[in-house]
């Protein structure tokens, strides 16, 4: 009986040891190196309808950019219209300076995503669609991302860019699987946060490092970054998280 | 009385050389750790660069004697600015193009001959230095003939808040409102800022422009065009340095109203 009482309480304190291990958060480097270096997840969803157009509309493929009529656009219906905006940006963007971002920075939290601008981007009209569409975009852009090995930086430069808080726990989920995420999916989290104006984050002491310009400084440096970490790590969850929470309750 | 005015703004039109001789030599340009733009030293020959950006007067003579179609004219996919558009957004305006940098509903370029001409491709570019018979200096050389020999990161020194004395930029913080008076919103007529040590004006700002080469390593390097030395839109707060050091681009059929050039003679 005193035997198996000790055997009881050894089970139970392994179990307690068990669950209060930290958590370890993996990431591939070689995942990092590639969002480093890459842009955008072509086609996480291909439509036969806008391929067929294209296939079958010379004046489409050839047009710079290349980009289907209004006619064929309109015949789109609403998945099809939020692919054609995601994989089919009909703008031109410029790039003031290309990416001049620090290396490595799978070892470091950093403070914004890289200058990343694509010479192409969504127009003024592909933006209102989405804008106007927000429901259906977010269902497809965490379908993307719940499906894709990786995180493409258009993606996390689209969920900051309409506020899309609503993708914060698949971006969690993803930064939770072992070695299937990058830091920019941290600093996509900080930054959703930082645009928000969520209060308990901007009084941290993550948020003073990163985004407050020091004494006597006008500007902080865009590249600002601060040491990786699991505890880092688990604070930014837990703002996120909080975050996500009160804006879905309000 | 009219008459001293006009000598006046002819001799001071005419005060600088229209092409500066940048002697053959070793130079160093990029910054050291620069992940595009190693610090490193390049042999250039004896080049001869022009002191301003190409006008729209000089492109109108090249218009003229080739009936040439721009790319915006063609595919009518300029890309304009109005203030109050997001950060780095541009607006497509298929009435835009060299002539009416802004589309037909603003203001064209009757009265802005002196001015650098935008709205154009790459291509373009291409095309003029065909007739020209000039050529689009290297990335090098354009940075070797912006620093005239400056050791610092810009070439009058280290202090960046003195741009406004020889660039035309954006001097508000954001796009979205002018909320401090700028003596020039969009571009200036060339020249009118302080050129540096060589003679070179404009440098900085005004127009970014096009450069001939690309960059080894770098994807997609047949369908972009590399620039240098921001322009009206950079600001303080938008651009990295003003490109002294760093290398902007875009497609190489994109046609925007804050794109120019310079030239390089031919030998």
């Amino acid at each position: 009986m005193k035997h198996c009482i000790y055997i009881i309480l050894i089970l139970v304190l392994g179990q307690c040891s068990i669950s209060s291990q930290k958590t370890t958060y993996t990431t591939s480097p070689q995942l990092q190196r590639n969002i480093d270096d890459s842009y955008s997840t072509k086609n996480c969803f291909a439509s036969t309808k806008i391929d067929s157009i294209f296939k079958h509309n010379k004046k489409a493929r050839k047009a710079y950019p290349p980009r289907i009529s209004d006619e064929d656009y309109d015949s789109l219906n609403d998945q099809d219209k939020i692919i054609y905006a995601l994989e089919h940006p009909e703008s031109y963007y410029q790039i003031c300076s290309l990416p001049t971002n620090p290396k490595k920075t799978g070892t470091k939290l950093m403070a914004n995503l890289p200058m990343s601008f694509d010479e192409v981007g969504i127009s003024r009209k592909q933006r209102n669609y989405l804008e106007n569409h927000r429901d259906s975009t977010i269902v497809y852009l965490n379908n993307c991302i719940n499906q894709s090995v990786y995180v493409s930086r258009q993606y996390k430069e689209l969920i900051l860019t309409f506020n899309f808080y609503e993708c914060v726990p698949t971006l969690i989920k993803k930064i939770e699987q072992p070695e299937q995420y990058d830091t920019q999916i941290l600093t996509t989290l900080m930054l959703l946060m930082k645009y928000d104006k969520y209060p308990s984050f901007l009084e941290s002491k993550i948020y003073e490092k990163l985004y407050i310009p020091k004494k006597g400084e006008e500007y902080i440096d865009r590249k600002s970054s601060i040491p990786k970490s699991d505890k880092k790590i688990q604070e930014i969850i837990g703002f996120a998280n909080a975050f996500y929470q009160e804006k879905m309750n309000k | 009385m009219n008459l001293l005015l006009f000598l006046l703004l002819f001799c001071s039109y005419q005060s600088f050389d229209a092409y500066i001789t940048i002697e053959a030599g070793t130079y160093t340009i990029g910054k050291t750790d620069h992940p595009i733009n190693e610090q490193k030293e390049v042999y250039v020959d004896a080049f001869k660069i022009s002191a301003t950006e190409i006008t729209n007067e000089q492109f109108l003579a090249f218009i003229e004697a080739t009936a040439y179609e721009t790319t915006a004219e063609i595919h009518k996919n300029a890309m304009t600015f109005e203030v109050g558009l997001a950060e780095f957004e541009w607006l497509e305006d298929s009435t835009a193009y060299w002539r009416f940098p802004f589309g037909t509903k603003k203001e064209g370029i009757e009265n802005k001959m002196n001015h650098p001409v935008t709205c154009i491709s790459f291509i373009d570019v291409l095309a003029y230095c065909e007739w020209a018979n000039e050529r689009l200096p290297t990335l090098a050389e354009w940075e070797i003939a912006c620093r005239a020999n400056s050791k610092d990161l810009y070439f009058w020194g280290k202090d960046a808040s003195k741009i406004n004395e020889y660039g035309n930029i954006w001097t508000n913080a954001t796009h979205q409102d002018t909320l401090i008076s700028d003596q020039h919103l969009f571009t200036s007529p060339v020249g009118i800022y302080a050129p540096n040590a060589w003679g070179l004006h404009d440098m900085y700002g005004n127009v970014f422009e096009f450069c001939a080469d690309t960059i080894p390593n770098l994807p997609d390097n047949q369908s972009v065009a590399y620039a240098r030395g921001g322009s009206w839109w950079c600001s303080s707060q938008s651009c990295n340095y003003f490109n002294s050091i760093d290398i902007g681009r875009v497609h190489r059929y994109a046609s925007f109203s804050n794109h120019g050039f310079r030239t390089v003679k031919r030998k």
